[in-house]
């Protein structure tokens, strides 16, 4: 298969394959250890032919030049660019694997053709049953199909547990507030290394559980959220808090979606995995299918020592730590319109990656239809075990920006902090971390 | 007592000794603030209560010798109810992977009578009873310090043993105290009348307890779960404001002594579990009531002699007396249970606690004896946000209506010399709107009972950083007080508080 056909070519010889760009089917080379070269044109691989030579990989990104980028950016990383933000063009990563573990590729590929959705757009088997693991879609049509690839389980694990900084800076560049916390998350569902399998039947009709622990600053230390997400797209979440000033438990109310989720963070409850509301509360529909400009997997935040100026997304208290962006060859541009009571957005646009079957970045618009939050979910290699033979590929940074303030929230995550160290898939249990009473039993105070 | 004192404080601190010695300490920490294998985290308030002219008539009872009790002399206002620095210090440590170690001592610097020197007979941290030294609590009038929770707790899986001076809460409500029982509250600096948001975080009384909560996985109900817990005898009652002082409750007429027994023991039980989407607890109770239930010894026996008393002993010129009241705490016995659950077409969660006293204690009309009947209090709530300003959070609405209803002959039984009615009802309303990016809160608390009296407290909590806070509150107080001894009789504790709070 020649590798060097531009799109004209390709359009032209009339074997693309419909809607995608494809020159060949992608599964078959990402079954066979293969990249993806063979799939695309290379000039959607290609940067700097893409942009008729105007980008190319290395080239620093900053106020002054983003116009260049433009037509193939986010418009709110265009934005954070004139607002400071300076990012690295680096070459498209062809691993087809880049960010997501080898386990979840296998599943993915051995459940290929398994998935359907239901007239309300709910994932189910064909034969009406729980999903089974990996991404549902791998060849998805429609903008609904391409998210149930990513939300389906965000992170990928069975279990995970990791710690992680927040820092809140304000639009004169300081620090307001930078909160530690463990986040957990346990998949009911399709899970794929750790019995039970596919599903756990005591909470089955469930998706995940997540847990939200904070440990500083001194006022929030003790504070722990875990939610239920259930299984139904169109079912609220229920969440239970353990607030220590109460000493109890205490179950709130899911409609609060749009309240910042913490003191000065400029993301909501909603935004969290970038699209945190059930699936089907939300509206959605496929308006593009293009190539991109995405974060690359050398971003790999605190998990490696860098310096302020490395371009890997460092660990450091600037409002916009740098970052390296490459040229992802087929991106579906998914515009969701929210159906929930309170909702500030008029419009959420996804990006997810057609390859990795995975978003790492979202954008919001206000009522008035104006541009208000970029979002960027940072994922690359974290080089812990994944304990199914290859290493964690997870988040490594989180850039939420409120662009209309120009105030920003950083997350950052851990291979260690304090007691806490990243793993996945070990078998922690919904009993022991995620129940009402486990937020008692594990209460710091 | 002090001996008593001494025993627990060395047994304690002996205790986590020998555990931190035996496991070479724990792992590295992590909080706002790490000391070598600690967790440090608390913070240093400073407060001041201005008092807004009101005089606290329970200290300007009719008294024959010109002496008050309160404000010197009766005449002029104070110019604080209360004024105190206090340092919380949590420090917490692992000493494996299962077991930890918490303590949370705190520091008092009360300057009340020091700058307002109209409260000459004002005792901050008053706690006189027998067995106060298991509060582990020392020092003077005006500065003092206690161990308040500090236990051993060990946690593997669905399981949990906690060992130690601790707090347990239980129930829906907030505020209300329906289920809330575990547990006395210190009301001796300003009664339960701080900031509302705080419930009573700082007031709830850590008591000596072993607790073991397990998980007991089935497959009707997954997460059922059971919480058991037993004291060794000691306990402690609600601590009242000194007499004399501004917030105080008790009338100078009368000379209150707690009558505490120690070994009796506090028990009970929590189960607690979830079926479909609504969540519930079943819960026992038996413990000493915590509120003393004054019993009046008539003069001429129970005349105490003293110089703010308000009785003469004698003819013209001999001296005066109080009368005595014992603060009795009989036994009781509680049964109850609480559920939650999202009513999903409305947006928020419905609450609903409910108890049954079995011997609730009241008194006679004349507060010579004890009249103990049954009494039942149910409480239902309901809360969700709202948004109401654009692009800033959700408004929080929380809505709890409490009934208590009274069983048996109820003519001879009295609570704080008013007949107790069939029934009680208390309406509560709590709004809390956050603004810039939730730095800020703005609260309301408003409870209206329906003898028409009312408690508002509007408060703003502004988040500066990492460290520092700032809160001010105003309390209202009034109604027409058709019961005495509802919100209404506390009109003069009206006015505003201000705190400045670093945290570390």
């Amino acid at each position: 298969m020649k590798t060097d056909w531009t799109r004209r070519q390709v359009i032209k010889a009339g074997v693309a394959l419909a809607g995608s760009g494809l020159l060949q089917p992608l599964l078959p080379l990402v079954a066979a250890g293969k990249d993806i070269s063979a799939a695309f044109p290379e000039e959607v691989l290609s940067i700097e032919k893409y942009t008729k030579g105007k980008v190319k990989p290395g080239m620093i990104i900053n106020k002054d030049n983003v116009e260049l980028i433009r037509d193939i950016s986010p418009e709110g990383l265009v934005e954070i660019i004139r607002h400071g933000q300076e990012i690295k063009i680096g070459e498209t990563t062809l691993n087809p694997r880049a960010v997501n573990p080898d386990f979840w590729v296998e599943a993915t590929l051995r459940n290929q053709g398994k998935g359907a959705l239901d007239a309300k757009g709910q994932l189910w088997t064909k034969d009406g049953k729980l999903w089974i693991g990996g991404s549902p879609f791998p060849e998805a049509k429609t903008g609904l199909e391409a998210l149930w690839n990513y939300v389906v389980n965000h992170r990928r694990y069975d279990d995970l547990m990791v710690a992680s900084k927040v820092v809140n800076i304000g639009s004169n560049g300081s620090v307001l507030q930078t909160q530690y916390a463990i986040y957990g998350e346990i998949q009911t569902v399709g899970r794929l290394v750790v019995t039970p399998k596919p599903d756990n039947p005591s909470y089955k009709n469930e998706l995940h559980r997540t847990l939200l622990s904070l440990n500083s600053p001194f006022d929030l230390y003790g504070l722990a959220v875990s939610t239920v997400v259930y299984y139904n797209a169109s079912e609220m979440p229920d969440t239970f808090v353990y607030v220590p000033a109460l000493r109890r438990v205490r179950r709130v109310s899911s409609t609060d979606r749009f309240s910042p989720a913490a003191p000065f963070a400029t993301y909501f409850t909603s935004d969290l995995d970038l699209q945190n509301d059930p699936l089907l509360t939300w509206d959605w529909k496929l308006v593009g299918r293009k190539p991109m400009l995405g974060p690359s997997p050398v971003n790999r935040g605190a998990y490696i020592t860098a310096s302020k100026d490395d371009f890997t997304f460092p660990d450091y208290p600037v409002k916009y730590p740098r970052s390296t962006w490459e040229l992802r060859p087929d991106m579906f541009l998914v515009d969701g319109a929210p159906r929930i009571y309170g909702a500030s957005y008029s419009k959420k646009r996804m990006y997810v990656d057609a390859v990795y079957y995975r978003a790492q970045m979202s954008e919001c618009w206000d009522k008035a239809n104006k541009l208000w939050k970029f979002f960027t979910f940072i994922t690359g290699d974290t080089g812990v075990t994944d304990h199914a033979g290859g290493t964690a590929k997870d988040l490594t940074g989180i850039l939420f920006a409120d662009v209309q303030r120009d105030a920003v929230s950083n997350v950052f995550f851990y291979r260690h902090l304090g007691q806490m160290t990243f793993r996945v898939n070990v078998g922690a249990t919904i009993d022991d971390w995620m129940t009402p009473d486990a937020l008692l039993r594990h209460a710091r105070r | 007592m002090r001996r008593r004192r001494n025993h627990a404080f060395w047994a304690f601190g002996i205790a986590i000794a020998v555990v931190l010695m035996g496991s070479g300490w724990g792992k590295a920490v992590w909080a706002q603030t790490d000391i070598g294998p600690f967790e440090i985290t608390g913070f240093g308030a400073y407060l001041i209560n201005p008092n807004d002219g009101h005089l606290n008539p329970n200290d300007l009872a009719p008294n024959q010798a010109g002496n008050f009790m309160g404000p010197l002399n009766g005449t002029g206002n104070p110019t604080f109810n209360l004024m105190y620095n206090l340092l919380d210090l949590r420090v917490r440590t692992t000493v494996t992977e299962h077991l930890s170690v918490f303590t949370e001592a705190r520091f008092w610097g009360d300057y009340t009578n020091q700058v307002d020197q109209r409260w000459p007979a004002y005792q901050a941290l008053p706690a006189d009873f027998r067995g106060d030294g298991f509060m582990l609590r020392g020092g003077g009038n005006n500065f003092r310090f206690e161990l308040w929770n500090g236990y051993l707790n060990y946690q593997s899986g669905d399981l949990l043993v906690r060992v130690g001076k601790q707090t347990i809460a239980w129930g829906e409500d907030i505020g209300l105290r329906v289920l809330d029982q575990v547990n006395p509250l210190d009301l001796s600096e300003e009664f339960f009348f701080g900031w509302a948001g705080e419930e009573f975080d700082n007031i709830r009384i850590p008591e000596w307890m072993i607790r073991v909560d397990k998980g007991l996985p089935n497959p009707l109900i997954p997460d059922l779960a059971i919480s058991l817990f037993a004291s060794p005898g000691t306990w402690t009652p609600t601590i009242l404001p000194a007499q004399g002082s501004p917030y105080n409750v008790v009338p100078v007429v009368l000379d209150l002594r707690e009558d505490v027994t120690q070994g009796e023991p506090i028990g009970g039980f929590q189960l607690s579990g979830t079926v479909q989407r609504t969540e519930f607890t079943l819960n026992f109770l038996t413990r000493p009531t915590e509120t003393a239930v004054g019993i009046v010894t008539p003069p001429p026996s129970g005349c105490v002699k003293d110089s703010y008393g308000a009785f003469p002993l004698g003819p013209p010129g001999a001296p005066f007396c109080r009368i005595l009241a014992e603060g009795e705490h009989p036994r009781f016995y509680m049964v109850g249970g609480s559920l939650n659950t999202p009513i999903d077409w409305a947006g928020g969660i419905f609450r609903l606690e409910t108890v049954a006293f079995a011997n609730q204690s009241f008194t006679n009309a004349t507060s010579t004896r004890i009249v103990q009947r049954p009494e039942f209090e149910t409480m239902a709530g309901f809360d969700r946000p709202f948004y109401i300003l654009p692009n800033e959070a959700a408004l929080s609405f929380v809505f709890q209506y409490l009934e208590i209803d009274n069983a048996g002959d109820l003519s001879n039984v009295y609570a704080n010399a008013v007949q107790q009615p069939t029934s009680d009802h208390l309406v509560v309303l709590f709004l809390d709107q956050p603004l810039f990016s939730s730095s800020v809160d703005v609260d309301l608390l408003a409870l209206v009972d329906t003898s028409e009296a009312f408690w508002f407290q509007p408060s703003i909590n502004w988040q500066i950083g990492n460290h520092w806070r700032l809160n001010v509150l105003y309390n209202s107080f009034g109604g027409a007080e058709n019961v005495a001894g509802r919100f209404g009789a506390f009109w003069f504790l009206d006015g505003p508080a201000f705190r400045i709070i670093y945290g570390f």
